[in-house]
């Protein structure tokens, strides 16, 4: 996958090309708008992140160049503005998403797997992971060929998790995820252990493996390795 | 009482003072004048007489009711001589006693001494009096007569540009940005005030918008950073081998970074609720937004073995701003769950008057409205924010609602009402 990072901030841009890397996507950079739209007319990407406030210009007019030019990427908008207006009309001008930040870089990477998922329109949209397997249009997920029984929430961890495989990730990044803005309670995370616990014996009930581990009861990794 | 009237008044008082002083010169000079031409006629008198003496005419011929003369022996030689006096005397058709105007003149007439008494009647001084008071009472009235229908008129014609004004700078909004701009009156005052009016609204809109811009900038440019520091310890959590101390100091300064940006974006939202940034009041089908977030919430209170107990009548529509309400009621059931207990209660109602939220809990510290406060919580170590009744608050202020908070001791339940229409 293929990834343009349109971003001013030379840390944050790194920030992210340095996760995505490591989770396999080509990012390129550009810093500026006019550096991105250079990029843009001479190569094609699967995924534009774009900062709405740049140097020498709005990201919104590079939003409506790709939508002018029929450029089929996905595009997720990072903001500084937590405005109800930029998110609305960035969803309105195509955008795909929109994040605030700051961000944690798990959510980023999931929120950008969904957007591919739902773009890539040809073949095969079924998440994959060991014997699980989800199918993100029905909101459905199987052990072998077993349905779980999943609340929303749980649904929506087993996503996150499997989206940021082998990593950990904090009770912070995770009640994030699930409950945004409301997450603002930190006993949101005696929440985030309780939906762990049930999400984990569904799965071992349904003859599963046991993917997830404790990292010293501050975060969770979900990995084949043990 | 109005500003003409205060005029008015005060004109009147003054008008009074002068009237009276008025009133007792007009009455001293008419006393003069009536002197004055008194004494002429007697003067007058005295030299006809003398002159029909000198022809030959006896002066006993010439003596009648108030003309008394008399022949003064020649052993005594006077020189001619006139006085005035006022005396009493007797009239004899009025029959009484009156002041009189009394001449004694000594004219010397052919070598012989005559000595000429005459009296005169003249207008009474009570009299004078009396007519100098009642023209001035009756002049007063007619002053005042004439000033209140004139200030009726002067009050509209006058103060038009003041009303004006009024108007227009009650209807002022500072979010408008459109200065208040008055026509110009010939008036000095209002025009002066008219010139401050639009001064200030000017001055008022430039600070309201770069408190805006200043506060939308802070919003920008302290979550860059704050996303960089967020980023380079997700990417630090990733790194192996990370010790547990490691991975427990990355995760702490992260809780930090997450808090700063919670206290960023609650402030905001409140300076955005402030500004009436979210004025799109419609009817608004708050039985749906409810039922939305009580499904939101659910799996949370369930986890927490909370029961919800719901008594919501459908299609309940209000007056309100459908992204407040939605912040609203997410905060009050946020709340009700996070400030629980184990196997506790949730009772929502709502009704066309009002909306409920009970909750139990654990009995607060001070008395419960004061968590409408900014930074106020039961406990000060405590790891929320302090700031989401704050915002609920400023909700219902903006709506136009009446929110009130109590604890009930029994039950230990804490409830919250919003009473949708003011009593």
């Amino acid at each position: 996958m293929k990834i343009l990072i349109i971003e001013d901030n030379n840390e944050l841009r790194e920030n992210m090309e340095s996760y995505l890397t490591q989770e396999g996507f080509l990012c390129e950079l550009a810093e500026s708008k006019s550096a991105a739209m250079d990029k843009l007319t001479s190569f094609l990407y699967d995924i534009i992140l774009l900062d709405i406030m740049l140097p020498d210009g709005s990201g919104m007019d590079i939003l409506s160049h790709i939508k002018s030019r029929g450029i089929k990427s996905g595009v997720l908008i990072i903001s500084g503005k937590d405005s109800m207006d930029d998110k609305i009309q960035g969803l309105d001008y195509g955008a795909d998403d929109y994040i605030t930040k700051p961000f944690f870089l798990p959510e980023l990477n999931a929120r950008i797997k969904s957007i591919y998922r739902r773009k890539k329109f040809d073949g095969d949209n079924l998440i994959r992971f060991e014997e699980i397997t989800i199918n993100p249009e029905t909101r459905e997920a199987k052990v072998n060929m077993h349905l779980l029984e999943f609340t929303r929430k749980e649904y929506e961890l087993l996503v996150y998790f499997i989206a940021n495989k082998n990593r950990i990730l904090t009770k912070q990044a995770i009640a994030e995820h699930l409950w945004g803005d409301f997450a603002d309670s930190l006993d949101s995370h005696d929440f985030v252990y309780q939906h762990i616990k049930n999400l984990r014996k569904k799965i071992t009930n349904a003859g599963g493996a046991d993917y997830l581990s404790t990292i010293y009861g501050m975060g969770y990794k979900f990995s084949t390795e043990q | 009482m109005r500003l003409i009237h205060k005029f008015l008044l005060v004109y009147l008082i003054i008008s009074l003072v002068a009237f009276g002083i008025g009133g007792m010169v007009t009455y001293y000079i008419f006393s003069k004048e009536i002197e004055r031409e008194t004494n002429f006629e007697l003067l007058h008198k005295v030299r006809y007489l003398k002159d029909m003496m000198e022809k030959g005419v006896s002066y006993k011929i010439l003596m009648q009711d108030k003309i008394h003369i008399d022949q003064i022996p020649s052993s005594k030689t006077i020189k001619d001589s006139t006085v005035f006096s006022d005396t009493l005397a007797y009239h004899r058709y009025s029959k009484a006693v009156i002041i009189q105007r009394k001449i004694d003149a000594y004219r010397n007439i052919q070598d012989t001494t005559y000595h000429f008494s005459i009296y005169e009647t003249v207008i009474e001084p009570e009299d004078t009096k009396n007519s100098a008071t009642r023209s001035m009472v009756i002049l007063f009235l007619v002053l005042v007569a004439f000033s209140l229908v004139l200030s009726f008129f002067i009050s509209k014609w006058l103060l038009s540009a003041f009303h004006v004004s009024l108007i227009e700078m009650k209807k002022f909004s500072i979010q408008s940005s459109k200065p208040i701009q008055l026509p110009v009156s010939s008036t000095y005052e209002f025009k002066n005030l008219n010139k401050f009016i639009n001064q200030m609204t000017t001055k008022a809109i430039n600070d309201y918008k770069n408190l805006k811009e200043f506060g939308e900038n802070l919003s920008h440019e302290i979550s860059t950073p704050l996303a960089v520091a967020n980023g380079k310890l997700d990417l630090l959590l990733q790194e192996t081998n990370l010790p547990e101390n490691q991975i427990s100091l990355v995760i702490t300064a992260q809780k930090a970074i997450q808090k700063l940006s919670k206290i960023q974006r609650a402030i905001s939202l409140l300076t955005k609720i402030e500004n009436a940034e979210f004025a799109n009041v419609k009817p608004l089908d708050i039985s749906g937004v409810i039922n939305k977030m009580v499904k939101e919430f659910i799996e949370l209170a369930e986890l927490k073995e909370i029961k919800v107990t719901t008594d919501i009548e459908a299609d309940i529509l209000i007056n309100m701003d459908s992204t407040l309400a939605e912040i609203l009621f997410s905060n009050l059931l946020q709340n009700a769950v996070k400030h629980n207990i184990p196997n506790g209660t949730i009772r929502i109602e709502l009704n066309q008057k009002r909306f409920s939220i009970a909750n139990t809990g654990i009995k607060p510290v001070e008395s419960p409205e004061k968590y409408f406060f900014r930074f106020k919580k039961n406990n000060q170590s405590s790891e929320s924010l302090g700031l989401g009744l704050s915002i609920v608050k400023k909700i219902c202020d903006i709506s136009g609602f009446d929110i009130n908070y109590n604890f009930q001791q029994e039950a230990k339940e804490h409830k919250i009402s919003i009473q949708f229409q003011k009593l």
